[in-house]
């Protein structure tokens, strides 16, 4: 039997009951109170009040007004390489294939930021940012419909949460104090002191256009960085996006603040812990005391937990001090990244003294101790040994009173045990270190917070190293003069420690994208930040190591670095790090119109023994040079033009992985790189040209295009080259 | 000078009427982040996880007039732990339109949510949380709103409502008049057929002796929306309830309510060309008295519903009790978790019904075995007496006895030996502050529900305990500090019915026995802050512990039990 011809009579009864509702309304007419029975709903609201109303009534509709305010950037991208590198281009979001066109420059930054906000009452707000991207990449075959693309949504559109945008804010005023709590989730930015939480500021050419550029006034920025070197940017700079909780305490007795953040931010597990609920959070605070413009503060962080979905509990052997060898229960896989620190503000009539001492740790089973348990006790569960490193940092910006031409000396020393991602401290001596996740899983390609051996930037900091920097600037006339001098050296000859660090850059073999992984193992190398087309080569890949045709490349967003092994077999030195930076800045008049003109120079090398400057020959293990000249010319307010040439070579010795006649990496039977006669180092030249434009058409808008060529060539690596043009027409307008 | 004043004084004047409000934004906002831990007995190592949201729904509502009235739900969600567009998602939560055609008819259509009698369309709560602390509240409110049940017992629906009121001069001061319908089921095209509650309902309102309403409520398949439909079935409802009072004198009122009515239930099977008719009835008259000035109520009912009285959307349970949650779904190595009462109050997603099942649906009977399916249980009858008592806001409280027992016996057809259920339910809320003069808030209460459930032959002797306790200590102006438990205890035997397609208890599905004998115990303290009637911040930790001695693996391990605690904080904004 089918029941296809089923009946029900009562629908029709139901359907005959409701429209004789609506013919009764019909007929009812508006109504009136004159008569024995009278149609009284007339307003909304009204039905909606008895009891028996079936109102959709979770929410109350209130008078509170949302608040809405962004920008719509749209960014037309074109490119094509005549060489490029052989990396996956699907994970690579297609942007190492020879053409890409598209509304995309691989950032997934907002087409249209909408920001939403409101005060619920004087004490409470909200605020949410919303990005939406349609990069247009339609992704269908004709006649079926559209399929979802690998990266992005269906054809290509995407809805997410932008930047500093997805948190509620509650304030109270008590006789304590004024209190405010922030509670969401997207990234809450929030810095506490340069140990604890904050990040490092690179520096970036001016011809480049970043998302994080505003639209407009683009005359103004091309003048601030002539006059102040620096240009304003938005909040996320120095900070780190957070999500959970902030609380902050102003206005304390005796002078006091403080803050205290409870919950993740991306290095907590990973920046999609949310799939893997990996119990790995931060907590992090600082209290401070006010003395005018003067202040001192006590900072923590503490990122903590376990590198997997479980607590695991194992019984160990361990010898104590007496000799007696015995069992003891472990929390195997506790990991933890602990930073203690004072810091202080000192503002003289001559200077501006900062500085910041305390003590860093990390806590994991994969990083092995000389004695791998601390005073264990018996019927407990105990922790690994918990290795601490000093940390010290101080500054003093000199001004002229004191001197004729003011000046910024500093100095730090931060042990190798100091390892905290969330600050602007980069972690080069635990390789360990990574997102909290477990090292053994996470240690392949997607371990991209380890840079050993790193050359860092002036003022920029990282472990197992001290240093001192030295940077002042001087203006004749309209020349301005800026220099900054850099020396490092590492405090303990980790190269040669087999042992402690557990395990070792490997370069990922399988997953390099070449298959060039070193089996053997790289345990003593040179990690330097490519500046010439930094942005280009940062699309290759974002946030992975081991790439490139040998595996040496590593980059997270926008950024590349690569890393040179060393083949010393003897390691009895501690590597030295130089930096030399030279800006020269002319402003000028042709035609009647405002002309800049920006030089720089930066040196860098990396040796065996200590150095006041860069050294310029081989006796450097890897040495590198950057030139960068830029022009931006002022046709009318407007208007405005820009040029930029660049050019960075990168130099190894023979002490450093070599290659050979073929361009192939030169290693032993374990895959390992070894010293060979023949051999020769890397021997690089990048080469960066950029035109363009922009047009500040409207208030907060405006239209700005560049064209770029660049190339890169190793003489002895001949794999690793690429050359290519790119254009951006960038069309930005806030509201 | 004088020109401009008077512009600015007529741009002042005007600008109300240029920014008429047409569109409101009302909305719900919510950060949460939980740490848990989970140990059972046969491993040293525990389970671990973070985990929360944050999210936003954003209510925009645009008026015109009165002519029309759209409200929808935009809901943004960011798990904790997604970064840069990892994590998120956007979904439309509702959408509901809303008018009057012609100043007479009102009309809904859209995201409804539909109550109407106890016997006719109701969400049953899950678990009696009368007098639970404000800790476990926090964290229930959000399982309900999640899910859309709210505290008018409604189910979330798509379809239409119409209303009209009748206003009269003497006699009758008013009848209210709706009629409804609503997709509970949505075809696939194939063999399930859409299915539809739909019906009408007219309360009759004299304003000095009460209402009566008369309800009917239809759930059916519609034919015509598939071609061959595997099941066709129809439940009709007809029920009339009543409210009515009689003031004695200005001091006691004397009250009569309750509900009467009807079912019919037929439905074909076409793989066996089966059906089956099946017709119930059901009657609840309670009596209850009213003294003002103690704020005291007495009351008693007697009620019977047949076996057979079926009443898909006033029985369909939230919960089945056999669900398995998504913090730590199993223990022992593997074994699958069934919820216990911590989960059915903390779980945000996954583990609750949203749908009308035509099916009595199976449950856990240590949770509650007297009313499952609330007061339309069916096969139950007997007396309900309850009292209550509010001192002026010095104390409240409230006692409730359930005799009752069943009308058929369900599963005894050898002697047709009936079983008998009592639940006593007591509970009361004490205002320290006010009896003692603190000018910030402490309160304490209580509540205890005690359950038994007896059968002679084939022997059934249940009895289940939970009790709650929750103190309340406002120790700074908006601050409290909070203490909660929870505790539950049963023991016993009871048997375990699976309905078929046809929600009948038959020889294929016939019931087993199980043995419990299991307790929960959850310890809760904490702290709550309230910045605004908007916004509210808290932060608790939650012991929880389960013993189960009568498991399946009792016998070979001994008891099984584990531990689960959890860190929770919470901040929730609601305008």
């Amino acid at each position: 039997m089918t029941l296809k011809s089923l009946k029900h009579s009562k629908i029709k009864i139901y359907s005959l009951l409701m429209a004789s509702f609506i013919s009764f309304g019909a007929f009812a007419g508006n109504g009136s109170e004159d008569g024995n029975s009278t149609v009284i709903v007339k307003k909304i609201e009204e039905v909606d009040a008895t009891q028996e109303s079936t109102a959709t009534k979770p929410l109350n509709t209130s008078d509170i007004q949302l608040r809405f305010s962004g920008f719509a950037r749209l960014i037309g991208f074109y490119r094509n390489m005549d060489e490029y590198y052989d990396v996956d281009p699907v994970g690579a979001r297609r942007l190492t294939l020879p053409i890409t066109i598209g509304l995309n420059d691989g950032s997934a930054q907002p087409m249209l930021m909408l920001r939403a906000e409101a005060n619920f009452s004087s004490r409470t707000y909200f605020k949410i940012h919303q990005s939406f991207v349609n990069y247009g990449l339609l992704n269908s075959t004709p006649g079926e419909s559209p399929t979802k693309s690998v990266i992005f949504g269906e054809d290509g559109r995407l809805a997410s949460i932008f930047a500093d945008g997805f948190y509620f804010q509650g304030n109270t005023h008590t006789k304590f104090g004024l209190f405010e709590l922030k509670a969401g989730g997207g990234s809450m930015y929030k810095n506490l002191s340069p140990m604890t939480l904050w990040t490092f500021q690179y520096r970036d050419d001016m011809f480049e256009r970043y998302p994080w550029d505003p639209a407009g006034g683009n005359w103004r920025r091309y003048e601030s960085y002539y006059n102040t070197g620096d240009i304003p940017r938005d909040q996320r700079w120095g900070r780190r996006g957070v999500q959970g909780f902030i609380l902050d305490a102003y206005d304390l007795p005796y002078n006091l603040s403080a803050s205290v953040i409870y919950g993740k931010n991306q290095h907590s597990g990973g920046f999609d812990a949310w799939l893997t609920n990996i119990p790995q959070n931060l907590f992090a605070g600082r209290v401070a005391k006010d003395f005018g413009v003067n202040k001192i503060g006590f900072n923590f962080h503490n990122q903590f937990g376990y590198d997997t979905n479980q607590r695991v509990i194992d019984t160990i052997p361990f010898t104590g001090g007496d000799g007696i060898t015995k069992q003891y229960a472990v929390n195997t896989n506790r990991t933890g990244q602990t930073t203690l620190t004072f810091d202080g503000l000192l503002e003289t009539k001559w200077a501006r003294i900062y500085g910041e001492v305390g003590a860093g740790s990390y806590l994991s089973r994969r990083y092995f101790h000389e004695d791998s348990l601390s005073n264990p006790q018996e019927g407990q569960v105990n922790n690994w040994k918990r290795p601490w490193s000093e940390m010290y940092y101080l500054e003093a910006d000199v001004n002229k009173s004191l001197i004729n031409f003011p000046f910024k000396i500093s100095a730090f020393r931060i042990g190798k045990h100091a390892v905290n991602n969330s600050s602007s401290i980069l972690n080069s001596s635990v390789e360990e270190g990574t997102a909290g996740r477990d090292y053994a899983i996470f240690r392949d390609i997607d371990n991209e917070l380890y840079f050993e051996g790193m050359v860092t930037e002036i003022g920029q900091l990282t472990n197992n190293r001290q240093g001192l920097n030295f940077k002042t600037k001087k203006q004749i006339k309209n020349l301005v003069i800026e220099l900054g001098l850099g020396m490092q050296q590492e405090l303990e000859n980790i190269g040669a420690d087999t042992i402690q660090r557990g395990y070792h850059n490997d370069r990922g073999g399988v997953n390099s994208g070449s298959g060039n992984g070193v089996t053997g193992g790289v345990n003593n190398s040179v990690t330097f930040y490519h500046i010439v087309n930094q942005y280009q080569r940062g699309r290759f890949h974002y946030s992975r190591r081991y790439q490139g045709p040998y595996g040496r490349l590593q980059s997270d967003f926008r950024r590349a670095w690569e890393n040179i092994a060393i083949t010393d077999t003897v390691i009895d030195y501690k590597k030295s790090f130089n930096t030399l930076d030279l800006t020269l800045k002319y402003k000028m008049k042709l035609a009647k119109r405002d002309l800049i003109m920006s030089g720089f120079f930066r040196a860098n090398s990396v040796q065996d023994a200590f150095s006041i400057v860069p050294l310029f020959s081989d006796k450097a293990f890897v040495r590198q040079h950057f030139y960068e000249f830029m022009a931006f010319y002022k046709l009318n307010a407007k208007w405005s033009l820009v040029g930029f040439v660049s050019t960075e070579i990168a130099k190894g010795n023979q002490r450093t992985e070599l290659a050979d006649a073929d361009g192939n990496l030169i290693t032993d039977v374990n895959g390992k790189p070894v010293y060979d006669a023949d051999g020769k180092g890397i021997d690089q030249v990048g080469r960066g040209y950029g035109i363009g434009f922009d047009y500040d058409f409207a208030d907060r808008a405006s239209l700005d295009v560049r064209y770029r060529w660049y190339t890169h060539k190793d003489k002895n690596f001949t794999q690793d080259r690429f050359s290519g043009q790119d254009m951006t027409i960038e069309l930005k307008i806030f509201f | 000078m004088r020109k401009i004043v008077l512009q600015l004084v007529l741009l002042v004047a005007v600008a109300p009427a240029l920014y008429a409000q047409t569109v409101k934004f009302n909305g719900l906002g919510r950060a949460v982040v939980q740490n848990d831990a989970f140990s059972d007995t046969t491993s040293i190592n525990e389970g671990r996880r973070t985990g929360g949201h944050t999210l936003f729904d954003m209510g925009v509502t645009v008026t015109r007039d009165d002519i029309l009235k759209v409200s929808s739900v935009l809901r943004v969600r960011n798990e904790f732990g997604g970064f840069f567009g990892e994590g998120i998602s956007f979904d439309f939560r509702q959408i509901k339109f809303e008018g009057i055609i012609g100043e007479v008819v009102k009309y809904e259509i859209g995201d409804l949510d539909v109550a109407l009698t106890p016997y006719t369309i109701y969400n049953n709560t899950a678990d009696w949380a009368d007098y639970e602390s404000e800790l476990f509240g926090i964290k229930r409110d959000l399982v309900d709103y999640e899910n859309f049940y709210t505290k008018d017992n409604t189910w979330r629906m798509q379809g239409l409502n119409l209303f009209t009121t009748l206003k009269f001069e003497s006699g009758i001061e008013k009848i209210k008049l709706r009629a409804f319908g609503n997709r509970i089921i949505g075809t696939d095209f194939v063999s399930i057929p859409s299915r539809f509650v739909y019906g009408a309902n007219a309360k009759i309102t004299q304003g000095k002796y009460g209402t009566i309403g008369l309800n009917s409520v239809t759930t059916a398949d519609i034919a015509g929306t598939i071609d061959a439909s595997s099941i066709d079935y129809n439940n009709n409802v007809f029920t009339v309830d009543y409210n009515l009072k009689y003031d004695v004198n200005s001091d006691f009122q004397l009250g009569l309510e309750g509900e009467f009515g009807t079912s019919s239930m037929d439905m074909s099977r076409a793989i066996d060309d089966t059906s089956v008719s099946f017709t119930g009835k059901f009657y609840d008259v309670g009596l209850k008295g009213t003294y003002a000035p103690l704020n005291l109520t007495l009351g008693g009912s007697f009620h019977a519903v047949d076996k057979n009285f079926s009443s898909p959307t006033a029985q369909t349970r939230r919960l089945t009790g056999t669900e398995t949650p998504a913090v730590f779904p199993t223990y022992n190595g593997g074994l699958d978790r069934q919820s216990m009462l911590w989960d059915r109050l903390s779980q945000d997603q996954g583990m609750y019904n949203r749908s009308i099942s035509t099916v009595l649906m199976t449950y856990n009977p240590i949770y509650g075995n007297v009313t499952p399916y609330g007061k339309a249980t069916p096969n139950r009858s007997g007396i309900s007496l309850f009292a209550k008592l509010d001192s002026a806001n010095f104390y409240e409280l409230a006692v409730g006895v359930d005799l009752l027992s069943e009308i058929s016996a369900e599963n005894d057809t050898i002697t047709e030996e009936k079983r008998s259920f009592t639940a006593i339910k007591a509970g009361g809320k004490l205002y320290i502050d006010k009896l003692i003069g603190l000018e910030k808030q402490l309160s304490v209460q209580v509540g205890f529900r005690k359950e038994s459930t007896t059968r002679d032959v084939l022997a059934v002797d249940l009895s289940s305990t939970l009790i709650d306790f929750g103190i309340d200590f406002e120790v700074m102006r908006s601050f409290h500090v909070l203490a909660g438990m929870k505790k539950l205890t049963a023991s016993g035997v009871e048997y375990f019915l699976v309905r078929n397609e046809f929600n009948q208890v038959t020889n294929e599905t016939f019931p087993t026995n199980v043995e419990y004998d299991q307790s929960e115990d959850i310890l809760a303290f904490g702290i709550k802050y309230d910045f605004s009637k908007y916004a509210s911040f808290s932060m608790q930790a939650q012991l929880v512990n389960f013993r189960n001695d009568k498991d399946s693996l009792a016998a070979l391990t001994g008891a099984s039990e584990y531990d689960l605690n959890q860190i929770y904080f919470n901040y929730t904004v609601k305008f």
